[in-house]
């Protein structure tokens, strides 16, 4: 589903992401783990094309994000760790706009919106204008803007910042039963033990560079996934 | 406290000339010395050197028949003018609306101390503004008749002045705003009418002083509706009395103003934020096609807010004015121009640069890349061709000059008997210069895009993209206006087919430019 091979990203003179090599297969939770400025929002955000990376390749079913950034984002969907909307729409004004861009027909969106804002309650707030919405708000709409168009693979970057412990709870189960139904999903987080508990497989990465990638036990055998962390930033 | 508040505030200003949006650092010397060229250019060249000028024309004139008030007068109400349009729309946006207001609450710093670093901004885009049309003033006074400190106080009173007017209407749109729902569109109507009623005292000021000069026993009579305008210009001419009693009103309404709102300037800036809920109704929803949802997008963004409207599309509100005018107004315009000129096609030429003056004046897409700002990632994760997401930006700018212009072009038609080619100039060059105009600032704010903004007015209003596009833009308006004087009259039709085929020409290699480095640049950013 995704295949990273030797990405490297430089900012200036300091080296993000260091010859990373990383393969996703449907069907997978993959858990991406890092200190602060390891180098996992840019990984994530040079998988989905936002950012431009200077050597290695990305391919998403197949397709290379460079050479068809469209054919790969058609695929994808991106949660940002930090979820700036335009706050000038309602909700249901953004989510009619990314149905738009991804053409789902008016039925199928209107199923899909229904469903998912009804499973994290953001359906009363739907109509209110964004600018109104709390951080949890905000990260659930984005959320919901990641299935609407039932894409193959979802990246997301510390998805459960700012959500409460039920909105957690759901959107660990949506995961889930995305991945049951062939799905892929790469996630970044802090939350240990939710990596813990949910991931199929894992990737440590330490300044750029990955330390340790594989199912979780083989990355963390009889121990804590805190225990090796820690021991392997030090 | 307050200095160092005023330090962020000049910061900021600092960030948008000496450093590199993109990566965060210095500009290299090259970069910073054409900004700051660039900007000298437009403020001290061309505004600075058009009002030079003008007071060349008038001092010696007035102040030989001892009308020096008169002089002072004229030239203050013009700096009022500028100053006002320069600082006026943005009060409300830098008082209440600046994102950094809650973080700033948060410490221990008093609201006050806020509010007047915040007005220290306000009052120095008037000052800079009503300078650059008072201080040509005061020079070419003091070359001609010596320095004195009349036109220097005088200065100061109308930055004063500028200031007042500037904060009667931020707090007044403060006030309409949380009390209202559809605040966009209160702001702009509030703005407006503000700006029609101040338009209205000043023609009223200028019909006086017309009057004056052609029936100077007015003068003498000294009809009481001439008085405050005597005063306040004598004021400039170094009369102590004058001096002493319009800076006495313009400090104490300076200090009013300032009582006003500190008085509830912390309630405002709450209720400000407090967004309304649940405004819009829920309509069928209809599928679009990716450019259709781009282009609504777009629209949403410009209709949103009010500064975006105010500032880039206020031509659009000038194209209708100018249509009606042509239509009550046009056929006696017309005998005169071709009166006083006697050139074949003037009344074309003057329908052409009075609407590509408007049309100058909208400038929606000088700042629409940068007023992504953090929502840019949205486009850019999204499945849609870079190119057209930079068409969807130049549409919202045509339909909002072309629909406007059409209305003008129409009203025209009716009063001026053109012949079937001179009706196309009127149509095509017009148009042609709507693509460069949309096409000129996309490129620009491309080219120098500004992400990282903590006020949209520093985007919308007072980045360098904004200033090039009006500057690239009146350059041309002047160039082809003063050719048609020196020159193009003798082959009028010849001339006007030559600037159709140039602005058709340039509008396609901007055209080339967006579509390939201009798409790079977007997917750099």
């Amino acid at each position: 589903m995704l295949r990273i091979e030797h990405l490297s990203k430089t900012y200036e003179n300091k080296k993000a992401v260091n010859d990373l090599s990383l393969h996703i297969a449907p069907k997978e939770i993959y858990g991406f783990i890092g200190h602060n400025g390891a180098g996992k929002t840019t990984t994530l955000k040079s998988v989905v094309g936002i950012l431009e990376f200077e050597q290695g390749e990305i391919f998403i079913h197949g397709h290379s994000i460079k050479k068809e950034p469209l054919i790969c984002k058609n695929e994808i969907a991106y949660i940002p760790d930090n979820p700036d909307l335009y706050e000038f729409m309602t909700g249901m004004q953004y989510l009619n706009f990314v149905a738009d861009i991804f053409k789902v027909g008016i039925e199928e969106r209107k199923v899909r919106i229904q469903k998912y804002a009804e499973i994290l309650e953001l359906s009363a707030a739907l109509n209110d204008s964004i600018s109104s919405y709390s951080h949890g708000m905000k990260q659930k709409l984005t959320i919901i803007s990641a299935w609407i168009h039932e894409p193959k693979l979802i990246i997301m970057d510390e998805p459960f910042v700012g959500l409460d412990p039920k909105a957690s709870h759901l959107l660990k189960e949506m995961m889930k039963e995305f991945c049951h139904q062939g799905g892929a999903i790469f996630f970044s987080t802090h939350v240990l033990e939710v990596a813990e508990k949910l991931c199929d497989k894992i990737a440590i990465i330490k300044n750029g560079n990955l330390i340790v990638s594989g199912t979780m036990e083989e990355v963390k055998g009889d121990a804590s996934l805190e225990e090796v962390f820690l021991e392997l930033e030090e | 406290m307050l200095r160092l508040l005023v330090k962020k505030q000049l910061m900021e200003i600092n960030a948008s000339f000496f450093i590199n949006k993109k990566n965060g650092k210095k500009k290299s010397k090259t970069s910073t010395i054409l900004s700051i060229v660039g900007f000298g250019m437009v403020m001290i060249g061309i505004l600075g050197g058009i009002f030079t000028g003008l007071s060349n024309l008038l001092c010696v004139p007035f102040c030989s028949l001892g009308l020096d008030w008169l002089y002072f007068v004229y030239m203050a109400l013009i700096a009022i003018v500028l100053g006002i349009f320069g600082s006026v729309f943005n009060t409300y946006a830098s008082l209440y609306q600046a994102k950094d207001n809650e973080m700033l609450m948060v410490f221990p710093i008093p609201a006050r101390t806020i509010l007047c670093s915040r007005l220290v901004s306000v009052y120095l885009m008037g000052l800079m503004y009503s300078g650059v049309v008072f201080i040509p003033a005061i020079l070419i006074h003091a070359i001609h008749y010596g320095i004195s400190l009349g036109p220097i106080v005088m200065l100061v009173n109308i930055s004063l002045i500028v200031f007042v007017l500037s904060c009667v209407l931020g707090y007044g749109v403060a006030q309409i705003a949380a009390h209202t729902k559809n605040r966009s569109a209160i702001k702009v109507l509030a703005s407006l009418g503000f700006i029609a009623a101040y338009y209205y005292v000043y023609f009223k000021a200028v019909n006086s002083m017309e009057e004056i000069l052609s029936n100077p026993e007015l003068l003498a009579k000294g009809v009481q509706g001439i008085v405050p305008l005597i005063i306040f210009g004598k004021a400039g001419t170094g009369d102590i009395g004058s001096m002493c009693i319009v800076t006495m009103l313009s400090m104490g309404l300076t200090i009013l103003s300032y009582l006003i709102l500190e008085h509830n300037f912390f309630t405002l800036v709450q209720k400000s934020k407090i967004r309304v809920v649940s405004t819009k109704k829920v309509k069928n929803t209809v599928q679009k096609s990716v450019s259709q949802a781009l282009l609504t997008k777009e629209f949403g963004r410009f209709t949103s807010s009010a500064n975006y409207m105010l500032n880039c599309g206020l031509g659009s509100l000038v194209l209708v004015i100018l249509g009606i005018v042509f239509l009550f107004k046009g056929q006696y315009a017309m005998e005169i121009l071709k009166e006083v000129f006697k050139m074949e096609n003037i009344e074309s030429l003057a329908f052409i640069a009075s609407t590509c003056m408007a049309i100058g004046m909208i400038d929606i897409t000088a700042p629409s890349i940068s007023l992504e700002g953090k929502n840019i990632w949205i486009l850019k994760s999204l499945p849609v061709d870079t190119w057209q997401v930079l068409l969807a930006k130049l549409k919202v700018q045509w339909y909002v000059s072309g629909i406007p212009f059409f209305f003008a072009w129409i009203c025209f038609l009716f009063v001026a008997k053109l012949n079937v080619f001179m009706m196309g100039m009127t149509l095509l060059i017009p148009v042609a210069f709507i693509v460069v105009n949309s096409c000129v600032g996309l490129v620009i704010n491309l080219i120098k895009p500004n992400l990282t903004w903590v006020d949209e007015i520093n985007v919308i209003k007072q980045s360098l993209g904004v200033l090039f596009t009006m500057l690239i833009n009146v350059i041309f308006i002047l160039v082809m206006a003063g050719l048609y004087f020196i020159i193009g009259y003798q082959f009028s039709v010849i001339y006007l087919l030559i600037w159709m085929i140039f602005f058709i020409g340039l509008s396609i290699g901007l055209f080339v430019w967006l579509k390939n480095k201009g798409v790079r640049c977007f997917e750099q950013l």
